[in-house]
Order: C-alpha cells, then structure tokens, then sequence
C-alpha cells in the first residue's frame, strides 16, 4: 500500500522529471544517472543498478543513443522490449522490474527499455527429490527459468501462462501454468479467483503462498504438492492440472492433488512396471507403518500381550525387564532423540553432520538401551518407523505421518488397540473428507473409482494406461491410441 | 444451497456399500448364539428366511419410494397422512433411530469392555466411539458413503481371517437332520436374525440422495441384501458346525470364540485383531443410526442438521449410561425390537397401501 497512491504525470521538463522519479525512489544511491547527448536533444537514461546487466546497457542503448542520428528513440534502442508511459509510478514499476528509463528533453512521456539480467543459480538437480532413473534437472528460483524448464518439456500452443502479481510490498511475481484444451475450466477459474484474493503485503515462498490458498488449512495433511522435480510437474499438467510458479522459489505448486501422488515418484515409470507397481505399495505401506507401528508395539506390551506366542512375548519381555519406564515414556524419549537428531544434522555442513550421526546412531543409540532407559525392542520398533516415514518421495506427507503417530501411540497408551482403531478412524474419516480445489483428496480409494486404480496404488504398463487420471476432470480423458500398434500386424 | 443438493449425491455401487455397512454391524458377534437360542442347528435356515423377509421388505419400500423420488421417509408420512399424523409418525421414527443407535454403541461398549478393555469405564468407550461417529456423520452423505465404501474393505479381510477358521475340528452332525428344530422355532430364529439384519430401513434416507437414474435401485439393494443374508449364513453356518449348541449357548460371541481357537507362530490371539478390525463396521451402524435420526427432524439448513448431529450424539451419550446389566439390556432391547418393527414393517406397508388407495404420488398436494 505504500507507493501505489504516488500517481504524478510526467511533465515537459526533464529535470523535473527527473526529481520526481528520485522522490519516488526516497533519494535511493542505487538509482543511477546518466546524461547522454543524442543528435539533437539531451537525453538521460536512469537504472537502478543491481537489476540491470551493464554490458547490455552499454551495447543496446548508451551506444545506439550516442551513434544515432536521428529521434525516434523507439528505433535507435536495441532492447527486447521497449515501452512508452507518462505516469511516474509505472516508471517506477518498469524499473524494478529490471528496465532503464530514459528521459528525453521537451517530451512529457518516458521510455522504459529491458536491459535486465539477475544472476541466479544454475539448474542442477533438486536435493530433495533425488531419483535415480529421472531426469536430473530441477527448478530454480528464477520464474523464467521455471517456465523455460516446463515449455521445453512440452511444445505445445495450448500451454498457457497467466500472471499474477501477489504482495503489495514484495510485488512477487506469480504465474499459473496449465494447457488450455485440456485443464478443466472451473478448476482455471477456482485458482485465479483465490489467488486474485489475496490481500498481503509480502509473499516470500510457494510455502507462504500454499498456506494462502489450500481448502483445509487445519489439517495435519499437505493439500498442495510442491515439487522442484519439472518432470513431475509436467506429468500433472498432461493430467489437466494447475502449476503455480511463484519468482524466487524453486518450488512449484500443483493443484488439485491427492494422497496417493505424494507417494508416486517419477522413477516408477522409469522402472519396469511390476517394479514401479511394487515401489508404490512398499511406500503405502511405510505411511501405515509410520503412523501405527510403535502404537502397536505399545498396544501389546501394555494391554494385549496375549496376542503374542509365548515365545515372542518372552523375548519382548526380558529386554523391558529392567526398563523403568513405561513403554510410552520410551516410545517418547526414542522420537524426540531422533527429532533432534535430524534437525540437528539438517543444517550442518555434512562433515559435521556425519560426527552428529555417529555421535546420535552409536553412542545414543547403544549407550541408551546399556543404560535401561530404552529397551532394544523400542529402538528396532522406532528405527522401523523412522525408516518408514522416511520413505514419502514428497518429503511433507512422511513429517505429517510421522507427526500422527503420536496421537496414535498416546491413544494406544490409553486405550490399547481399542485406541489405534479410534484415532486411525478419524484419520481415515478427516481423509475421506478432505478436498483439494474441489477433487476429493483420498481418491481413488474414497469415492471408489476402479479405474483410476491402475496409476495410484500400482502401476500398469504404459500401454494400458489410456485414459488420464480424472481427478482434475480433464477436459477429455483418452491420452494415448493404440501404444503398441506395431504388435497387432 | 441449491448447489450443495446437486453436489451432495451417492452413486448406486456407493448405495450398495451404504446398506451392507449399515446392516453389518455389532450384531454378528453374537448372532449364533441368539439364533440357536430357538432354532438350534437350523439356524442357517433361520438366516435365509429372514434374508427373504428383508427381500419383500425391500420391495415395499422401492415401490413406495418410486411414489416419492426426492422425498425421505419422514417426509413421505407428513404427505401421505397429513402434517400432524405425519409429524406423530416422526416422532416414532426418531425414536426408534436413536434407540437402536443408542442399544447398538452399548453393545459395542460392552463386547470391548468383555473382550479388550475390562477395566476401562463404559462411558469412556462410548465417548470416543461417539466422537468419531459424530465427526464422519455431520459430513455430507457423500463422504459417508466414501468412508463407507472404504471401510468394506475390511469386511472383505474378515471374511479371509474366517477362512482360516476352516482348519480347526468341524462337525457336520451339528447341523443335522435339517429341519429338525421345527417350523416354529426356524421362524423364531428368524425374528431374532432379521433384528441383526436391521439398517436396510436407511434406504428410506439414502433414496433421494441416489444419483439421477433411480431404476436399478431395486436391483442394486437386492444384490446388498444378497450379499449380506449369504454373509451372515456363512458365518452362522460355520459356527453351527464348530460348536454343538450346548456350547453355543455359553458362548456370547460365538464368532470370537471360533477365531479364538486359531493360532499361529506370530499371533497368537487372532479373535482379538478380528474385533479391533470389527470395530469399524460397528461404528459405521451406529453413524447411520445417526444420520437416519438426525435427518428424520426435518432440517433445512445444513447448519441445522449438523446441530442436530452433535445433540443426537450427546443424548446417544447419555443413553450409554443406562447400567450395564445384562437384564436391563435384555429388556431394552426387547422394546427397541417392537418398536423397530413398526417403524421398519409397519409404517412403510401402510404407507404404500394408503398412497395407493388415496392415489398419492410426489406431485399430489399435500394437505
């Protein structure tokens, strides 16, 4: 709200203009000058210095201008883009956006011109989301980029791009990407409508950006999936969804998704497909064990030891025997080591970080069960689960299950298996109701559709997948003909 | 609103699984026992005619429904009988939702509290129990239907975990001579299994939900009634011949008795994984139980009807409370089964009959 009600005309006189613009920017020094004479008139070219590349000035308008001989300024210029305005603050606009002003002598309009260029980080494989089999590119944080890595991907006049601009302080540039043929109108409309809505003054990341627009903002699960992988964001546009680009972060949001995505990998269709297809179940599997194991572990040491055979139970019995604790209290103290453990290690550099590891994995880990404050089937019963939630390629949807397994194991210390029912219930119910910009989130497993099985849960080989996954409600549905035609002759 | 109605719809394969959720409930723990009570090693008989019995039930209530499309039960009364008639029948019909309800979370109370939790105070189950059906009934019935459609698959798992029960000792004697309980007793037998087959009555509810085409209804809730008498015949079927009825009648829960004679190298107690599974499908009879209720008042605004739910939860609670005795539960259930009979028998045939006769259909006016 700060500068937008700055709206002054530019008048006849250069120096007056020039004053103007300086009080625009508060007298910034960065706000560079310089008077050039043209053939005829004087003119002066104004930049904000870190956002333009100095060699492109020099080369596309300081010696063009210097050379010319004639006025038209729009001709002389050798930038991509050249833009004429009379008012002060779209001047201001243009020049934080990476153009140069320039200011000609008796003429009461400007000319901006393009000579932007940030440096910004190379493209290299994104760290979390490793893949073996993919391609390893990954976004980055310049939105041009972004889009240069989705438009390679798919040559196509239909994909489209919309601009937002989002954040009256940061004005950040946010940009919507999906194919017009094919993206389900009102889905178009529901995600311009919110993301128009929006009222804030600054918008940093995708992150910030996700909290602003999902549908279920108290819910333990992720509703938007932001990914830095552009293969994966390009296989959801052909699903007819929706990527939000936000500048300065190299994560892209898709919407609509569901559960069943954060557990797919782009990897799975660079597999054979019996191995994809097991992948994926291994990794439903991790998410159950991630929010149940240790609850059931605690279930049958305090309530239902007769479940076990005898022989298991007295295993499991002699290494609590000197275990103070109540198995909760061990269950507690296992995580939080382990919490600490991976924050602690996350932002360290990696050689320290190995030390954090031995320190955590050997000494803990050994130390804690000679001690008899952990007893060893905890620690296995722990590792399991930790391994498990760590399995999610979409690394928020292992933290939410890892998350849930506490309400889990305090339930099971309560209630027994009486108490995992009832909280695994809820967590079925609260999935079951959530939605994503109007696609019901737990889909294809509720509502039921047994089409859509065969990319979810497994996956069938290629040739058989004909039709799009319709949780987005494409437009149409058929993706491939006859795949593998040459075998019918 | 009007959105809301056109978004808020279930499909025919998601009535399906409405009605075998809702029908399938508590009350299949202990059917062999109650069965055998009468009928003895002819139970599976008994199980069958009652299925027959739902079946022309089942018929009634398409053909009445066929009258009324987009009407729910408590407002086909209102229009049949009039407004004050009609709202006396609601009465009647909420009642007997919320008193099966009631009696079935305390039979769930009580098979936990004998089975997994036996210190654990009653009210404490009932409130957990009633929190999560509380949460998934004020929903649309859509996503009910979701979740129900998802939790058949658990069925589908107990239905695997009573194949293992096949290797224990059978006894095909059990069961023979068929027939030789006597007529009279099968029917009785009848009575008691048509009371655990209880909850089809939900299709009075379901019905104006049902996506556009409504003519395979019929068909559709056949197959689920199918579907459900073959299930409850296999499972009376298989404890008959597991037990002899001398047996039976000390057991509760013959189901859980029959798992509990498996073991294996890894689990030991399989009856006690059954139940927690069972839970599930326990619940979901009580969330219908719910809704049906809660629906049967009438409210227009979905706001209104999410009240409805929490206050129909909260005296669900306080039904709860009434003391676990066997005697009294007894004796209750003796009512509730009365009254169901003519809310689920009685009204709906003299609602067919009297729409007949006074040509009654959705578009006539209502006086």
């Amino acid at each position: 709200m700060s500068f937008s009600n700055k709206t002054g005309q530019l008048s006849n006189n250069i120096e007056r203009n020039i004053k103007m613009l300086e009080e625009h920017f508060c007298h910034t020094d960065d706000l560079m000058k310089k008077e050039l004479a043209m053939a005829k008139q004087k003119c002066v070219i104004l930049y904000l210095d870190p956002l333009v590349k100095k060699e492109l000035l020099q080369t596309s308008i300081i010696e063009p201008i210097l050379e010319s001989e004639f006025d038209d300024i729009e001709q002389i210029v050798h930038a991509a883009e050249v833009k004429k305005t009379t008012l002060i603050s779209e001047v201001g606009k243009q020049l934080l956006g990476g153009f140069c002003v320039i200011f000609l002598e008796e003429c009461s309009e400007a000319y901006t011109a393009s000579v932007g260029g940030i440096e910004g980080r190379s493209i290299e494989e994104p760290n979390n989301e490793r893949n073996i089999k993919s391609s390893h590119d990954g976004f980055v944080e310049e939105f041009s980029s972004n889009l240069q890595l989705l438009r390679k991907r798919i040559k196509s006049p239909y994909m489209k791009v919309k601009y937002f601009t989002i954040g009256n302080l940061t004005q950040t540039k946010v940009g919507i990407v999906y194919l017009e043929n094919l993206a389900n109108k009102e889905l178009v409309v529901e995600v311009e409508r919110r993301l128009s809505s929006i009222e804030i003054d600054q918008l940093y990341s995708t992150g910030d950006l996700e909290e602003l627009i999902e549908d279920h903002p108290f819910s333990p699960f992720p509703q938007n999936l932001a990914t830095e992988r552009p293969d994966r964001a390009v296989s959801y546009l052909a699903d007819g969804k929706v990527t939000i680009i936000v500048d300065g972060s190299p994560r892209v949001l898709v919407v609509p998704i569901t559960f069943f995505a954060f557990y797919q990998a782009p990897d799975d269709y660079n597999s054979r497909w019996l191995v994809g297809s097991f992948f994926r179940v291994i990794r439903i599997f991790s998410f159950i064990v991630a929010i149940s194991l240790p609850a059931i572990y605690i279930a049958i040491v305090t309530f239902h030891s007769e479940v076990l055979p005898i022989g298991i139970l007295y295993s499991i019995r002699t290494s609590l025997e000197y275990v103070p604790f109540p198995p909760f209290v061990e269950a507690l103290t296992m995580q939080i080591i382990l919490e600490l453990l991976k924050e602690a290690s996350i932002r360290l550099p990696s050689p320290i970080a190995q030390t954090i590891g031995i320190v955590g994995g050997l000494v803990i880990g050994t130390a804690v069960v000679d001690a008899h404050i952990v007893s060893n089937m905890m620690i296995v019963v722990i590792g399991f689960t930790a391994i498990a939630s760590f399995v999610a390629p979409i690394n928020e949807m292992g933290t939410s299950a890892r998350l849930l397994g506490f309400p889990t194991m305090i339930a099971a210390t309560l209630f027994g298996f009486f108490g995992i029912v009832f909280v695994l219930m809820l967590i079925f119910i609260h999935l079951c109701k959530l939605d994503s910009f109007g696609t019901p989130y737990f889909s294809p497993l509720a509502p039921f559709k047994k089409e859509e099985l065969k990319d979810s849960f497994i996956r069938l080989p290629l040739w058989k997948l004909n039709t799009r996954p319709t949780d987005a409600k494409p437009a149409y549905a058929n993706q491939q003909g006859r795949a593998r035609a040459w075998k019918r002759k | 609103m009007e959105k809301e109605m056109t978004t808020n719809q279930i499909t025919k394969f998601q009535l399906f699984f409405l009605l075998i959720q809702s029908q399938i409930g508590v009350a299949l723990l202990s059917l062999p026992h109650a069965v055998q009570e009468s009928a003895k090693g002819d139970g599976w008989i008994s199980t069958i005619l009652a299925g027959v019995a739902v079946q022309v039930m089942l018929v009634v209530y398409w053909q009445l429904l066929k009258r009324f499309p987009t009407l729910m039960y408590t407002e086909i009364t209102k229009k049949v009988v009039g407004s004050f008639l009609g709202k006396l029948l609601n009465v009647f019909i909420y009642m007997n939702f919320m008193l099966v309800g009631g009696l079935a979370t305390i039979l769930f109370i009580k098979v936990i509290n004998l089975w997994l939790l036996p210190l654990t105070p009653g009210w404490m189950i009932s409130l957990l129990i009633l929190t999560a059906c509380i949460y998934l009934a004020i929903s649309d019935l859509k996503i009910i239907a979701r979740f129900f459609v998802l939790a058949t698959s658990l069925i589908l798992i107990l239905w695997f975990t009573s194949v293992l029960s096949w290797f224990t000792p059978k006894e095909f004697q059990y069961v023979l001579p068929i027939g030789s309980s006597g007529i009279k007793n099968i029917l009785m037998g009848s009575n008691n299994s048509l009371l655990a087959m209880l909850g089809f009555e939900a299709l009075l509810f379901f019905f104006p939900f049902i996506i556009e085409n409504k003519k395979g209804v019929l068909k559709t809730v056949s197959i689920a009634n199918l579907f459900i008498t073959l299930f409850y015949t296999y499972f009376i079927f298989i404890t008959l011949i597991s037990f002899s009825t001398d047996q039976l009648t000390q057991m509760r829960e013959p189901i859980l008795n029959l798992l509990r004679g498996i073991s294996y190298k890894m689990i030991d107690r399989v009856d006690l994984i059954f139940l927690s599974v069972w839970m599930v499908p326990m619940a979901t009879s009580i969330i219908t139980y719910l809704f049906a209720a809660s629906k049967s008042l009438n409210l227009e605004k979905k706001n209104h009807y999410r009240k409805a739910v929490v206050l129909n939860g909260g005296i669900l609670f306080l039904i709860t409370l009434i003391p676990n005795e066997d005697t009294i539960i007894t004796l209750f259930n003796q009512y509730v089964s009365y009254l169901s009979y003519v809310v689920v028998f009685l009204i709906p045939s003299l609602l067919l009959v009297l729409s007949i006769l006074m040509k009654k259909h959705e578009m006539s006016e209502s006086r």
